[in-house]
């Protein structure tokens, strides 16, 4: 069959008869049967006790193969079919009867439940008990094996530059045999690579230079070379600590109604040290939960615990203390299951979880570990108690909101219904009872055990979870693409032993975070090209297969940085206290009713990388688009286009006063308009532009000229755009005309892309 | 991805579903999303929402739920029987919990004599065209979670709001709009304030482009709309040719469908830099539209201009204007406080809706008047001084309903002779939930509230979550 019928066939929705569909596996319990019961019936059949319909559990093993009970009388059991389940035999299990029963009053699920099942489900059902019914557990909560690679052979012989990750990608390549995905897809040419791989490492377009001796450089360890440059690099550090930010719910002020400021820049800047000196990440974890209980802790380690304490602080008037106090400790317990074990524990606040074996006494078993901080839950100041005393690197004394427990461990009670003033029976600390026990623990543990379990070898999803966002940082998509959730309801990997293999080899090296990400960004699969085929597009759209490099947009803190660095204004200093660069007018007034006036910083606090931007917490930056609010816990990339992003990088000052500066620095580069363009466009893009693309900039710069010329005023306010020093009057026209082409230049869609 | 985002990508429509149902059959399931198709099965009887909260929770004893029996027990504490347990805020926990009366009088309006007080003659001239609900209650008892749960559904943020939720079930009418707009106002008078948070608009997990889009008063009505100085719209037009070119150019290269998208919203932000203007202009209006609103609403900013505005964004077709009142918190002087948020707002809504409804718009629009909670009967301070005021009362406040399907000049559910808990309204007498409202809303609109689900960390999340129920009596 001819390539071109493709998409036609595609269209038509001739697919599945012009395309012999590739062999099924056989049904394998934990990849297609259970997804199907927890949708459709764990609502009633599930882990939520209360709302438990005729005493059945379809959420547990024992439940699946449980006898039948009387459907008028759960006391009894009814004679036929006699078990839910009957290996082998659909014909003698209740659960093929009811799925497959044309009667509404039989029928599972019933007739007015949203969630109904396809007939494709239906017979997965009855095809997965002909088979034996063989039960496995979710993939998640198993143990990590590490699986082995396969074999080059069974990679379809396609020659690849990269490593063990390749041949994990060939095989579901392979193993899928799509139309349109006959392997992975070339090499990406090399100044595309060396682009995306700075954006991609450091948050930061590569220089002039590094893109010409990484092009000139033929030597085979070229690509590795600078692989390890950037990654000790210090941009390297504060790059990956944005993101860390996010998931840590990190601010600059309190929230709620009153905002005051806080300071918790020194942990910020913890955390850009951790990412530098290559903190192993099992070391990273520990020291963040209760670095202060370390026997002899550095002050270091007690500024860690900080990240426990970035929790949004209620000073409402009115408010009660023991509530607020009370919040502070669910969002604790959210933001640790979270981040560290991609797990939804905030749903069994309230009540049983209702897909995940989690029980509301196991969330408040969780919760018991975060409950005893020295804290009263005021907080209509700034910072407040347990602080501690912190030195900044300039030597000034600061106050740091930490985590200290009190002497006395507070009573922790469930809470019934969530509800703060309603203390249910009273539990003790202690991990969730679906997940493997905690090791030599003493009877009532702490939160320096409960660190140590995280990071055991046996914790089934610390790793995996750690490695998937990792993945995530540099292939823009997770394994797992709900990076926030691994439970049952979450998505499953779209390679999962290949996330398995990387999970435990990530254990074995001691959590090396940076050796990880070497190990993924040098492999054959990174290296692709994100040029797409019509008919690899439309065959695989959201790149589940990995048969080419994604292609996205890249933030909004990258594309503000970026544009900074282009533009030669830039400053590239580490740490510190937030700044205050452009912001509109008006907006922090208009959250506070007036109390709250934003000072607009000077000199080089305009030109900082995004991460040291001021954040308040009511009111985040204003050109930081596609960013969590940090309210709560964020782990999830948020990628959408919208006509604000573009009114933003058109016409924020941050971009204008970009635009103004590149522009003085192509007049610099050369002394001939087609040069000075071209010169531009690579700085923006690393690639020489073609002909074309020079013309038609070189016919706006000349419209631009004889335009501006005309409107001087006009010229005046295009070319002085932002705080840097205003050019020379001899030079507005053509700093103005140039700085038009440039906010053409700073907005094409390949700047603002990691391709 | 969602699914909208997965099909929506260029002709790979069809193909992409066979291979989501390719991948799904070997367990690699797409999350699944509803489609309009699925959601839009009742009849719509409103196409737009006009929500009108007053922040700070409007003292529904002074206002719109007449208690005469509570004169003759001015001073009494009030029985047990009849708290039971209710919570109080930290600011009145300390004192007796003595009952007051309202010293607004009260008469009887419309054809079937609604009680209403004097602070609100104009809304009483209106009260055949309102469904009065003296039933609604929440459990929330601070502004933050309250307010939060009023306009999400939940009292912590992070949902998506209530407007999020409607535009993206049913997207746009207007190409050079946003379909979901927000406006905040506030009086220049000695009130007391709570402030708003930007999470009472964002869409959640839901897409963001359906976030409240904020207009702010005056000249600059959206963030970063204007172009900066030196750029004329010429030069920008100019800007948006090139980029458009040199962007299709590359999109050859690498065959990404995105960038197409990516001129589109370039377009559209240029096409908002006069529809946006052109809507927050009221120079047009005649002097009758500002005599209408009343005083104040030559004021850009003022509650009764933001009134004139979202009738301005009813007849362009924007889907959920959203306006926010601030300063109905009257712990303290609430004889005089409260007459000052009622001549800020009373003559404006009432115009709203005669306007509305003069204009042929009412019968698709929903209007919706109300706070986050109520006021207690109960007096904070010294009852005899006129510093007194009313503490937070979660378990019982009025609000009401206009146009859009809602029953015309009703009353719904009463609250006992105290005003302090409900006997009727509501799904069997329950009372309205904050849940109940959001059902009821979404059913005007033609969504069933149980269906319209989102999938996010595995779970589908509702705007009423597990609860809510359709009270059919506010409905035609």
């Amino acid at each position: 069959m001819g390539v071109a019928l493709v998409p036609i066939a595609m269209m038509t929705g001739l697919l599945a008869r012009v395309h012999e569909p590739p062999a099924r596996p056989p049904v394998d319990f934990d990849r297609d049967i259970r997804p199907i019961l927890a949708d459709a019936c764990f609502k009633c059949h599930g882990p939520h006790e209360e709302k438990r319909e005729a005493r059945l559990r379809l959420d547990i093993r024992d439940g699946l193969f449980a006898p039948t009970r009387d459907a008028d009388d759960p006391d009894r059991f009814a004679e036929w079919p006699s078990r839910i389940v009957m290996p082998g035999k659909p014909g003698e299990s209740e659960m093929a009867r009811r799925v497959l029963s044309q009667d509404d009053d039989e029928r599972m699920p019933p007739p007015d439940a949203a969630r109904q099942l396809t007939d494709a489900e239906r017979t997965r059902i009855k095809e997965w008990i002909e088979s034996g019914a063989a039960w496995s557990g979710h993939w998640a909560f198993e143990p990590i094996k590490r699986p082995p690679v396969p074999e080059p052979a069974k990679a379809g012989g396609v020659s690849w530059p990269g490593n063990e990750i390749d041949r994990f990608v060939l095989a579901e390549i392979g193993r899928y045999k799509l139309p349109g995905v006959s392997g992975p897809s070339p090499q990406a040419d090399k100044r595309t690579l060396i682009r995306r791989l700075t954006l991609d490492l450091t948050g930061l377009p590569p220089t002039r230079d590094e893109v010409a001796a990484f092009v000139k450089d033929e030597s085979p360890e070229a690509y590795a070379r600078a692989v390890d440059r950037l990654l000790a690099s210090t941009a390297f550090g504060e790059h990956f600590a944005t993101a860390w930010l996010d998931a840590a719910r990190y601010a600059d002020s309190n929230g709620f109604q009153i905002d005051p400021d806080r300071t918790a820049w020194p942990w910020r800047d913890w955390v850009v040290r951790a990412f530098n000196s290559n903190m192993p990440y099992d070391r990273f974890v520990v020291e963040q939960l209760a670095g202060d209980l370390l026997p002899e802790a550095t002050s270091e380690q007690v500024l860690a615990t900080a990240f426990n304490r970035n929790h949004p602080i209620n000073g409402e008037g009115g408010s009660d203390k023991e509530e607020s106090r009370i919040t502070y400790v669910h969002d604790r317990v959210d933001t640790t299951s979270t981040t560290f074990l991609g797990l939804t524990m905030t749903c069994a606040q309230c009540h049983d979880h209702k897909y995940d074996p989690f029980s509301q006494r196991d969330y408040y078993q969780m919760f018991a570990f975060f409950n005893s901080v020295d804290e009263d839950g005021n907080g209509d100041k700034g910072d407040v108690e347990p602080l501690a005393d912190y030195k900044d690197p300039s030597g000034k004394d600061l106050k740091i909101m930490v985590m200290r427990d009190r002497k006395e461990r507070r009573e922790t009670h469930l809470l019934e219904r969530g509800v703060w003033d309603h203390p249910g029976e009273r539990v003790e600390t202690a991990t969730p009872g679906a997940l493997p026990a905690m090791d030599g623990a003493p009877q009532s543990p702490g939160r320096l055990e409960l660190a140590r379990w995280i990071t055991a070898r046996s914790n089934p999803l610390t790793a995996r979870v750690a490695v998937n966002r990792l993945w995530q940082q540099v292939f823009g998509e997770g394994l797992v693409r709900t990076p926030e959730n691994f439970g049952i309801q979450g998505e499953r990997p779209t390679h999962p032993e290949l996330l398995d293999w990387l999970a435990s080899r990530f254990v074995e090296s001691g959590w090396d975070v940076k050796a990880m990400l070497k190990m993924f960004v040098m492999s054959g699969t990174y290296r692709q090209s994100s040029v797409c085929s019509a008919e690899l597009l439309a065959t695989d759209p959201a790149n589940r297969l990995l048969a080419r490099s994604p292609r996205y947009r890249l933030t909004a803190g990258v594309i503000r940085d970026q544009a900074l660095m282009i533009s030669g204004l830039l400053v590239s200093k580490v740490g510190g206290p937030p700044v205050k660069p452009y912001h509109p007018a008006g907006v922090w007034e208009d959250v506070s009713f007036g109390r709250l006036k934003y000072q607009q910083g000077t000199g080089e606090d305009l030109y900082r990388r995004s991460l040291y931007t001021f954040w308040r917490r009511t009111a985040a930056p204003a050109n930081m688009f596609d960013t969590p609010l940090r309210q709560k816990c964020s782990v999830r990339v948020i990628r959408t286009n919208t006509p604000l992003q573009a009114m933003i990088l058109m016409n924020d000052p941050t971009y204008t006063e970009a635009a103004a500066a590149l522009g003085e620095r192509a007049i610099a580069s050369a002394s001939d308009d087609n040069t000075r363009l071209a010169w531009a466009f690579e700085e923006a893009t690393s690639r020489p532009p073609q002909d074309a693309v020079v013309a038609i900039l070189k016919r706006r710069l000349d419209s631009l000229r004889t335009y501006y010329g005309k409107h001087f005023d006009e010229a005046t306010s295009a070319a002085n755009a932002g705080a840097r020093p205003d050019p020379p009057a001899d030079k507005v026209t053509e700093v103005a005309a140039y700085a038009g082409v440039m906010g053409v230049i700073l907005n094409l869609d390949e700047v603002l892309t990691r391709e | 991805m969602t699914r909208r985002q997965f099909l929506g990508r260029s002709a790979a429509g069809v193909g992409s579903a066979a291979l989501a149902m390719l991948m799904a059959s070997q367990g690699r399931a797409e999350p699944t999303e509803l489609t309009m198709k699925d959601v839009a099965k009742l009849a719509p009887r409103a196409k737009r929402v006009i929500m009108l909260t007053q922040a700070g929770a409007p003292s529904q004893i002074d206002l719109l739920d007449y208690k005469p029996g509570l004169d003759a027990r001015r001073g009494e504490l009030i029985p047990d029987s009849i708290r039971m347990g209710q919570r109080v805020t930290t600011m009145t926990s300390g004192q007796a919990q003595k009952l007051l009366p309202s010293q607004f009088r009260f008469e009887q309006h419309g054809e079937h004599g609604a009680w209403v007080s004097e602070l609100m003659p104009h809304t009483a001239k209106i009260v055949d065209e309102l469904a009065i609900v003296r039933s609604m209650y929440t459990e929330q008892i601070n502004h933050a979670p309250a307010m939060t749960f009023f306009q999400t559904g939940h009292q912590n943020p992070g949902r998506p709001s209530v407007g999020a939720w409607t535009v993206y079930g049913l997207g746009s009418e207007n190409k050079d709009l946003p379909g979901f707009v927000v406006m905040v106002s506030k009086d220049v008078e000695r009130t007391c304030d709570q402030p708003l948070y930007e999470h009472l608009w964002s869409a959640g997990f839901l897409p963001a482009e359906h976030q409240g889009v904020k207009l702010r008063a005056g000249h600059d009505p959206v963030l970063y709309l204007p172009n900066p100085e030196g750029v004329s719209r010429e030069v920008r037009r100019e800007q948006l040719d090139d980029l458009a070119q040199l962007n299709a150019l590359h999109q050859g290269t690498t065959g990404d469908p995105e960038i197409q998208a990516r001129i589109a919203q370039y377009e559209l932000a240029f096409r908002m830099q006069m529809s946006v203007p052109d809507l927050a202009s009221l120079k047009e209006e005649p002097d009758e539209t500002f005599e209408l609103y009343g005083p104040g609403s030559r004021r850009p900013g003022s509650y009764a201009a933001n009134c004139i505005m979202a009738r301005r964004m009813a007849e362009r077709g924007v889907r959920f204007i959203q306006l926010y009142h601030v300063g109905w918190d009257q712990h303290k002087s609430l004889p005089e406080q409260l007459r000052i948020q009622c001549q800020h707002t009373d003559q404006a809504s009432a115009a709203l809706v005669t306007d509305l409804k003069r204009r042929g718009l009412l019968d698709d629009t929903l209007v919706v008047w109300g706070g986050e909670f109520g006021r207690s009967p109960v007096g904070q301070g010294d009852i005899d001084s006129p510093g007194y005021g009313r503490d937070h009362h979660p378990r019982c406040f009025s609000m009401w309903l206009a146009g859009g399907g809602v029953r015309r000049g009703i009353v719904h559910g009463e609250t006992d002779e105290f005003g302090f808990n409900i006997v009727s309204g509501g799904v069997d007498n329950k009372g309205v939930h904050i849940h109940d409202l959001h059902a009821t809303m979404l059913h005007l609109l033609g969504i069933d509230h149980e269906k319209f689900t989102y999938l996010y960390q595995g779970r589908r999340f509702r705007l009423t979550d597990v609860e809510g129920q359709v009270v059919r009596d506010l409905i035609v």
